[in-house]
């Protein structure tokens, strides 16, 4: 039964083009585009090389900790909004609930962003990779070896804090979208309390590289870079409390998704 | 006996205090399995709402409703049912193929015959077409094939042929008795045509304002010829006992072949026909005097 949803939601999100393209093609094609601009305008415009050799390895993590900005993750809560929004909107669920247990319907669904997400960080990685190939080519310059011993576990470690960060925000817009039926307030609404959450988190400014726990459990932003390794240049250090910092991800995805499906399985379908 | 719908006890109150709608009331009524069994009521009676909870789409404030003899929302029984509630909706970026192929999938039923049914609903040529476009009647077809995709054993229709262009009306019709005839699929029919539930279906229930108000067997009322004619007694007269008068009309309990004859009687005897109609036996009174409020 459960096989039954997963597979019939995949294919009908796959089918949603406009949710695909805008929650999840563009922020990998964003990542290009934004690299080649960068480059050029510094060949083109400011005529000062960018220090540093090209280093795909680290092209591809750096592109993968975009995840932690909230222009970034605009686009995954579209995503999101789209998956856990569109029954509501176009009135499907009566055609939906009487052939599979909403419990399924409701997995299903976050398997689906779930895998969307994955596909999604795929992309932003090659994005990465792909502007750093084009500032060698643009620049002329030599690229290093990957060292992968070392960027293995940075690589690892980006990618599981990237998916787990957006997987927390997704769940924050599917709690949201049941409970007001729209997507447009999942959206804002979610998006509003990432950028809350960085506000917060540049005035209380918790220690980047021995977080205190509490710290931890109430940012998953800051949980994120912790998993991540730390903040982008803290000089090579990497922050304590990557295991801690995992299950307060997985514990806060744990809530909103526990919460969205108590929420659903309760729902009245008097319209939809 | 078997059931496939028991609504026992049954109450839903839509919001609460001074402004709560109380579309279900303390409602009782057992539908069998076999043939086809109409909802009757005026707009607001209740219907969609006793479907909605059939289905475990809303909750009941009080009572109970059993499908297949299953507490309703039970998803091994639901498995077993089709249903089509209202006019359908889709999602507007699938095609009519990929809505029915999403819908098989959810349902987990093996080797749908999508293109078949496509075809038996009429859309086949539309098929591969984005439902976002589809016109009202489209839509109702579409929202058929889905309910009976997964061949279930009790299909629930509210108002399937709202919308749909006449010749769309009869096709439904034929396929509705089709089902009940030949695939042995119990039909649970909501509709306001009386003379389409007149000739699909064996019984019938009539609602007003959220109570069961009677149920009729259709198979004991026979369509009847509503004679409108000058003077009426001596259309009366002519028909003796099987003419009953019906305001200034007269209905005529006779079989289709004698109307000729009839009619010819009438004529000679220097009866001035105005109009001479088949209606669909006592159906519309019965309406009329079961959900009169
Ligand atoms: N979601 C809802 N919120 C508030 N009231 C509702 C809701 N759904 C139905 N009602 C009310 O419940 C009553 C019964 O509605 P229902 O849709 O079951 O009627 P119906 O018999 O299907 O009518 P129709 O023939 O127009 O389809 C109506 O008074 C309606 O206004
Ligand atoms: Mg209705």
């Amino acid at each position: 039964m459960l096989l039954d949803a997963l597979k019939a939601e995949q294919f009908r999100l796959w089918r949603d083009r406009g949710a695909v393209i805008f929650g999840f093609a563009v922020p990998g094609v964003g990542v290009l585009l934004l690299g080649l601009i960068a480059t050029l305008f510094m060949k083109l415009v400011a005529k000062v090389p960018i220090p540093g050799h090209v280093n795909l390895g680290s092209d591809l993590v750096g592109a993968l900790s975009g995840t932690g900005s909230p222009i970034t993750q605009i686009f995954f809560l579209i995503g999101a909004a789209a998956i856990f929004g569109t029954d509501y909107r176009w009135e499907t669920w009566r055609l939906q609930t009487p052939r599979n247990s909403r419990l399924n319907l409701m997995l299903a669904k976050f398997a689906a962003y779930g895998a969307a997400t994955a596909l999604a960080l795929v992309g932003m990685g090659i994005g990465g990779v792909l502007s750093g190939l084009a500032r060698a080519v643009i620049e002329a310059e030599p690229m290093d070896a990957i060292n992968f011993a070392a960027f293995a576990p940075a690589f690892l470690r980006a990618f599981a804090a990237g998916w787990l960060e957006l997987m927390v925000a997704g769940s924050v817009a599917a709690l949201l979208a049941v409970l007001t039926r729209t997507n447009v307030a999942a959206i804002i609404v979610t998006l509003l309390l990432a950028f809350t959450q960085a506000i917060i988190m540049g005035i209380a400014r918790p220690d980047p590289v021995n977080p205190p726990w509490d710290a931890l459990l109430t940012f998953p932003g800051l949980s994120a870079q912790v998993l991540r390794g730390g903040p982008v240049g803290i000089g090579g250090v990497t922050a304590h409390g990557a295991e801690q910092a995992t299950v307060f991800l997985l514990l806060w995805l744990a809530v909103f998704a526990g919460l969205t499906i108590f929420l659903f399985q309760r729902q009245e379908l008097t319209r939809e | 006996m078997s059931f496939a719908l028991q609504a026992i006890g049954l109450s839903k109150t839509f919001g609460s205090g001074a402004g709560g709608v109380k579309a279900l009331d303390d409602f009782s009524l057992d539908i069998p399995r076999g043939g086809v069994f109409g909802v009757l009521g005026p707009n607001g009676a209740g219907k969609s709402t006793l479907f909605r909870l059939a289905l475990g789409l809303i909750k009941p404030t009080g009572g109970e409703v059993r499908l297949l003899e299953q507490p309703a929302g039970d998803p091994r029984a639901l498995r077993r049912i089709g249903s089509m509630i209202e006019t359908p909706r889709f999602h507007p970026y699938l095609t009519a193929r990929e809505t029915l192929v999403m819908l098989s999938t959810q349902s987990g039923a093996a080797s749908p015959d999508i293109a078949g049914w496509l075809a038996r609903v009429g859309i086949a040529d539309a098929a591969d077409r984005k439902t976002k476009g589809f016109s009202v009647g489209m839509k109702q077809r579409l929202g058929l094939a889905a309910a009976l995709i997964t061949r279930p054993e009790v299909v629930i229709l509210d108002e399937p042929t709202s919308g749909m262009d006449p010749s769309g009306i009869l096709e439904i019709r034929a396929l509705i008795r089709e089902l009940a005839d030949r695939d042995g699929v119990t039909v649970i029919l909501a509709s306001h045509q009386l003379d389409e539930v007149q000739r699909v279906c064996n019984r019938v229930a009539f609602l007003a304002k959220g109570k069961l108000t009677a149920v009729e067997d259709l198979s004991q009322t026979e369509e009847k010829l509503r004679i409108l004619a000058t003077p009426q007694a001596a259309v009366l007269d002519i028909l003796g006992k099987r003419g009953t008068a019906d305001g200034e009309a007269v209905l005529a309990a006779i079989a289709r072949p004698e109307a000729p004859d009839l009619i010819r009687a009438l004529a000679t005897r220097g009866v001035d026909v105005v109009e001479a109609r088949w209606v669909g036996g006592d159906l519309e009174r019965a309406y009329l005097f079961h959900t009169r409020s």
